[in-house]
């Protein structure tokens, strides 16, 4: 049995709710990102896919453009936890919440 | 058309750039330097009116030029609706009766200018009143020139304004009572006008819905073309309204006559004009004698083809027409006045009642169809009764003069209820005042209708018409008896105040000491004398079968504007009356003769009496002649039961209706208990229930709606997620749902 | 499967190669600075956003098109449309300069960064403005927003501004990757990204699950960037804790750039879906309506009640874009007004609420503005004109606005969607009024602390205001061009 390109829309589908669902239940900041992460590479695969089953080489590079991204997000992101981190000793995003109503 | 009317609209530049100069600048000048001020601000004005009578008097030439024929000066579109076919032009007719009216309005006018300059010497607003002259020359010139009735209305109401503001000029002064007479006379002026101004508007308002404009041209023609096609019905413009012609008509030409009662003191509109003499006596004699108040007469002679069709339209249907009420409203004021002149003291009253009894007689005679033998004693009037009032002006300061003396040679000298203006504290001013006495005389015999003098001619003519349209029409025995009787009270009541003034024995120490006013004073005063002994030249009739080349200079003048109903053949000339050409020698002689007797009977009377000021006067045996004339009956009436009861109705209405019923009962009882009586229901009743819910409903529905989904806002970035999630799933949902259908 | 460069002419893209090289240059700069000397920056960035304003306008008209791939559709346009958009961004970027510098001095927040990372996140929205593939609309989010979060957290370790910072960055970042994968559904169903081409694709071969599914991934991601109700809840947070100039550029920049992803997407490549968006986007707006002006009612902290009103503002706007479904030209042009003339009047506001922190977070509540007509009735007047601006009374820059809007949605017979406009803009009222209220009729202590710079900016923006109530004519000709720029671009393509 090949791998037709539904497998992979479907596998993408499916990393890409894991990854939303881990926004919404996990509460350590690290792992919430790491979820979002996970929905990125979703789409790159999805990317790749769609790439390789049309035939089409623009797909593949904007997988490098999503890559980029994601590493300067985490850049920020992993700057912006450690400074969370360094002020509340914790990283449990549900213990940010000074702000709200 | 001749170049030189173009010339017409500079008979308004010059009057107002009087006005503004005055106006503006002129109580500087004044203020800066009496003397020459007063120079500046006095022949500034004058020379204003001359430019406007030269310009008056080019006009006439070229109206020479132009064979008579009327031109119309353009100036701009006024009104314009376009639907509604409104397009009212400000205008000027220049035509033989305007340019009359002119040559008097400036000529005059102009005169009285230079007598002013000496009278209002001293006055501390000496520049404001020739403004108001000025603007008065302004807006009368408007009045006459004017090419159609909202134009005339234009001047009309101006020259309301004017008349108002030169009676009140002194109303800071009080009568000895300390009432604000001369302001309470401004207003009376005012108020009666109105009256007549509010007949005018109406009156304007209809003939523009029956003949489609307010051009004198157009509705003139257009009148006559209805009369001529024996329309009985016409339809109103802009309305389905059907209205019959002849009511029409009727009620146009007793609305203009109204008008003209109240501008022309007529009764029984009356009564300001006496009062009026609270002005300065040269804008009494320059407005309330000679030109403003003859601007009803104006009115009536410029519409004279509407009365004439009122007219003949009633001689087909046999009732009476507007026309006839005219002369016999004009002939019952010349009466009614002339009778009341005898019981005043006043010098200024007595020739203010005189000028209403004259005014009669020239209403009498438009209403009669005598539009020329109107204007010819018009225009004599406006001579000799400025003559008279400035004659009058020069007694009265002469008798100031005098009582100043006295009051210095005595000291703490009592006044004993000493005016100037009361006759019977003057006499023997012969000798004192020989140039004012002298052209005083000339005045009242001229007035008195003494042959030779002005007043003779112009005065027969009206009797001659009434008496020779007798056989004719019914009315005219009347109107010719109340004339002559008119007449005869004329000659008495100048006979009185002429001896009671210049001869006899001076009865006030005042009287005694005064003197000759100066020569800027007198030269127009011998002036308006000359014109006041010759002005019956203009219209000199033919006596027998003699012809001059003056004769019926006026006649022939004012024939291009007064309408010509000659050259129409048969149906509207039979119903004309006619007027004779020539002298009818029994009238004169009759007129003659009777005003000679009954001016010899008055200096009889008057021979020795009163000897004192205290004395009675030697009329007052005439019973019912003080009883009831005396006591101004129509005066009387208005401010005794008139206007009580009208203040009473106010007041009913004001406190009764307004403030008791209206505010009181219906406002405090009826709408604010209800009100109250709801708002109780509402708010203990209905709001306990929830009421509150519903009027701040939406507030606290918001408020609530708020505050719930505050709540949601967690601060939980989880939370915050979840919001996108579902969002995203919903989205889903909606776009996919078709394909899943599917 | 071969690659060939595309080709690329730097003059077009140059009004954002000026802003970059500025934001660039100033980092090299402050390694060789001594620490004391820091007003360069200011200038450093002021210059590059007047340089690039000016180029961008000397290529008005001009319908450009560069970074053209091998397939012949240019990922770069200069079209009237994105000229239109970039010179509202580099107005941004210009009035918050003067906002922000006596703020960032009294909050010891005053680094070049903070000019370089505006300057940045500037270059993003405008790339945003020009981008006409759906790889680089990513690009140009990402770009406007990494700077952003970082912005938003320059305060720290005050722990709001981490916390906005932290609340900013995560959701952002779930908001990009679900945007993303719009992108790659987009892809996988057309063979491209390239916007005409989805277009052409949609028109060959018609609508399918998985374009309207990369079409709700695509709206949801653009809906958190306008902050559309119910991707939202990140807004009255983030406005709160970031610093307030921060807040002001955000509430104005970040939003129109979502809008201008957004009217890509929706209006130049998926303008055929439109009967599948067009009710999508009005009760997204609707709900935008409701929930922002009622939940702003309740708020005490000037900073929350502006957020949320932003909240609403995003709402009207979105009126226009679903107006655009039936009339285009209508709805797109009156929505760059309402966003140009919202522009100078929420920065206006800000610039007020700026003036009254006295440090970070102190004097933001609604209390502090009242009794300050009495000691600034200049500053005082213009915010309460900013206040009725924002509700839309005439004769204001936002009164125009809403009147473009409903008319263009009256056009496309949106009347319900008019009518909640209305009603919502009543209750709006309510709470603006009360800022003009509390400043008007009671006393109180609050003081202004305003510079030179920061006054003239809120003349300025109140004159505009003024101007763009009394005139809207030449401005709505402008955004009539620039909306017919595009739509001739889309046709042609």
């Amino acid at each position: 049995m090949t791998a037709t390109i539904d497998w992979y829309v479907a596998l993408s589908a499916i990393l890409f709710t894991i990854g939303a669902l881990g926004v919404l239940l996990r509460r350590s900041a690290i792992i919430v990102f790491m979820c979002i992460e996970l929905m990125l590479n979703s789409a790159n695969l999805l990317f790749v896919a769609f790439a390789r089953s049309l035939g089409d080489l623009h797909g593949q590079v904007l997988v490098f453009f999503v890559i980029v991204v994601a590493a300067a997000e985490v850049a920020v992101g992993l700057a912006l936890i450690v400074t969370i981190f360094r002020t509340k000793r914790s990283i449990n995003i549900d213990e940010i919440n000074l702000l709200k109503g | 058309m001749n170049e030189l009317f173009n010339l017409a609209p500079l008979i308004l530049v010059f009057p107002i750039i009087g006005v503004l100069f005055n106006g503006l600048v002129g109580r500087r000048f004044v203020d800066h330097d009496r003397k020459t001020g007063e120079r500046w601000s006095g022949w500034f004005a004058t020379i204003m009116a001359l430019s406007a009578f030269v310009v008056v008097v080019l006009l006439n030439l070229a109206l020479h030029a132009n064979h008579f024929h009327a031109e119309t000066v353009m100036l701009w579109d006024w009104i314009v609706i376009p639907g509604q076919g409104l397009s009212i032009p400000w205008a000027m007719q220049i035509d033989t009766l305007s340019v009359a009216m002119m040559l008097v309005v400036t000529g005059v006018g102009s005169i009285i200018h230079i007598y002013s300059i000496g009278y209002m010497h001293g006055d501390p607003d000496y520049s404001r009143y020739f403004a108001y002259l000025n603007l008065f020359l302004f807006f009368m010139l408007i009045l006459v020139a004017g090419n159609n009735y909202l134009v005339l209305f234009v001047g009309w109401e101006g020259v309301g304004l004017c008349s108002y503001l030169l009676i009140g000029f002194w109303h800071e002064r009080l009568a000895k009572d300390g009432t604000m007479k001369n302001a309470n006379a401004a207003r009376k002026a005012m108020i009666a006008n109105r009256v007549g101004d509010a007949a005018m508007i109406l009156g304007i308002i209809l003939t523009f819905w029956v003949f489609g404009s307010v051009e004198f041209n157009h509705v003139f023609e257009e009148a006559i073309h209805i009369f001529e096609s024996h329309e009985e019905m016409v339809t109103l413009v802009s309305t389905n309204i059907e209205m019959a012609f002849s009511t029409a008509l009727f009620a146009i030409t007793v609305l203009f006559l109204i008008a003209a009662t109240g501008k022309s003191a007529q009764l029984v509109l009356h009564v300001w004009l006496p009062d009026a003499m609270a002005g300065p006596t040269p804008a009494s004699s320059l407005i309330h004698a000679a030109t403003m108040v003859t601007s009803g007469i104006y009115l009536i002679v410029r519409s004279n083809v509407l009365y004439e069709l009122s007219r003949a339209l009633s001689v087909h249907s046999g009732t009476i027409s507007s026309s006839d009420i005219v002369a016999l409203v004009g002939a019952s004021t010349a009466l009614y006045a002339g009778l009341i002149a005898f019981t005043q003291y006043d010098i200024k009253k007595v020739l203010a009642y005189s000028t209403v009894s004259q005014l009669g007689f020239m209403i009498a005679a438009a209403g009669m169809g005598a539009y020329v033998a109107a204007m010819f004693h018009l225009i004599t009037h406006a001579f000799f009764k400025a003559l008279l009032f400035m004659g009058a002006g020069s007694v009265i300061h002469g008798m100031e003069h005098g009582h100043h003396e006295v009051a210095h040679g005595h000291h703490g000298h009592d006044d004993d209820g000493f005016d100037p203006q009361d006759m019977r504290y003057m006499g023997g001013l012969r000798k004192l005042m020989p140039v004012t006495f002298w052209t005083y005389l000339v005045g009242a015999l001229a007035l008195a209708g003494i042959f030779p003098f002005a007043g003779f001619w112009s005065k027969d003519e009206i009797l001659a018409h009434a008496n020779a349209n007798q056989g004719e029409y019914g009315l005219f025995l009347v109107l010719f008896i109340l004339l002559a009787l008119a007449a005869v009270c004329t000659a008495f009541y100048m006979g009185r105040q002429l001896r009671m003034v210049f001869w006899g024995q001076p009865r006030h120490e005042a009287a005694r000491h005064a003197h000759e006013s100066s020569p800027i004073m007198t030269f127009p005063l011998v002036l308006l004398a000359v014109f006041g002994t010759v002005a019956g030249l203009f219209n000199l009739p033919k006596v027998l079968t003699l012809e001059f080349g003056w004769s019926l200079t006026l006649e022939h003048w004012l024939e291009h504007s007064i309408q010509t109903f000659e050259l129409m053949e048969e149906g509207i000339l039979a119903h004309v009356p006619h007027t004779p050409t020539s002298l009818i020698v029994e009238v004169a002689a009759l007129s003659l003769g009777l005003a000679l007797v009954s001016m010899g009977l008055a200096f009889y009377v008057y021979r020795d009496k009163p000897k004192t000021a205290a004395d009675p006067d030697p009329t007052q045996k005439i019973p019912g002649l003080w009883s009831v004339f005396g006591r101004l009956p129509i005066d009387s009436f208005y401010m005794k039961l008139l206007v009580p009861w009208f203040n009473r109705f106010s007041a009913w209405l004001g406190f009764k209706f307004e403030w008791s019923f209206w505010h009181d009962f219906f406002h405090e009882r009826v709408i604010r208990d209800t009100f109250v009586w709801f708002a109780d229901l509402s708010a203990n009743v209905l709001d306990a229930q929830g009421v509150d819910g519903i009027v701040n409903g939406l507030g606290s529905v918001t408020r609530w709606l708020a505050d719930g989904i505050r709540v949601s806002q967690t601060g939980y970035a989880r939370t915050y997620a979840l919001s996108v999630f579902l969002g995203t799933v919903v989205l889903l949902i909606y776009f996919l749902w078709p394909y899943v259908m599917r | 499967m071969e690659f060939t460069p595309p080709e690329i002419n730097l003059l077009i893209v140059a009004p954002v190669l000026i802003i970059m090289a500025a934001g660039s240059l100033g980092m090299v700069i402050d390694l060789f600075m001594p620490d004391g000397k820091k007003g360069w920056a200011v200038w450093l960035a002021a210059i590059g956003l007047l340089l690039a304003l000016a180029q961008n306008i000397a290529l008005w008209n001009g319908n450009y098109e560069t970074f053209i791939p091998q397939n012949g559709v240019a990922m770069v346009v200069m079209d009237n449309f994105a000229i239109f958009l970039n010179a509202t961004f580099l107005l941004t970027g210009l009035l918050v300069i003067p906002l922000s510098r006596s703020y960032l001095q009294r909050t010891g927040l005053e680094k070049p960064e903070y000019y370089m990372l505006l300057l940045f996140s500037i270059s993003g929205m405008m790339l945003m403005g020009m981008a006409n593939d759906l790889i680089l609309v990513f690009l140009a989010l990402e770009v406007l927003s990494i700077p952003l979060y970082i912005m938003c957290g320059m305060l720290w370790p005050r722990p709001e501004s981490e916390e906005s910072a932290m609340k900013y960055f995560l959701l952002g970042a779930f908001s990009s990757a679900i945007f993303v994968f719009g992108i790659a559904l987009v892809y996988g169903a057309t063979t491209t990204t390239a916007i005409p081409l989805i277009f052409d694709a949609v028109a060959a071969n018609g609508l399918n699950a998985m374009i309207v599914t990369g079409l709700a991934f695509l709206m949801v991601g653009a809906g958190f960037k306008v902050a559309a109700v119910p991707f939202h809840m990140w807004t009255p947070d983030v406005y709160e804790g970031a610093p307030t100039p921060v807040t002001a550029f955000m509430s104005v920049g970040a939003k129109i750039a979502g809008f201008a992803a957004l009217l890509r997407v929706l209006m130049l490549a998926l303008p055929q879906a439109s009967g599948e968006w067009v009710t999508a986007v009005a009760v997204l707006s609707t709900l935008t309506l409701i929930i922002g002006n009622v939940v702003a009612i309740r708020q005490g902290n000037i900073k929350r009640m502006l957020a949320y009103s932003s909240i609403a503002h995003a709402g009207y706007i979105l009126i226009a874009v679903a107006a655009a479904a039936d009339n285009p030209s209508a709805g797109v042009s009156s929505a760059l007004f309402y966003m140009f003339a919202y522009l100078f009047t929420n920065l206006g506001a800000f610039g007020m609420v700026i003036a009254l922190e006295r440090n970070y977070g102190e004097g933001n509540l609604l209390d502090d503005f009242k009794g300050l007509a009495k000691r600034h009735p200049w500053l005082s007047l213009a915010m309460a004109y900013f206040m009725l601006s924002l509700t839309g009374i005439p004769p204001t820059g936002g009164f125009s606005a809403k009147f473009y809007v409903f008319g263009a949605a009256i056009e496309a017979e949106l009347y319900w969607l008019v009518l909640i406009g209305v009603i919502t803009s009543v209750i709006s009222g309510y709470y603006y009024l009360r800022v003009v209220y509390l400043m008007y009729m009671f006393d109180g202590e609050g003081q202004l602390i305003t510079g030179r710079a920061l006054q003239f900016a809120v003349f300025v923006m109140a004159i505009s205001t003024l101007v763009l109530g009394l005139f809207p004519e030449g401005l709505f000709n402008l955004t009539a061009e620039a909306t017919l720029s595009a739509t001739r671009l889309l046709a042609g393509g």
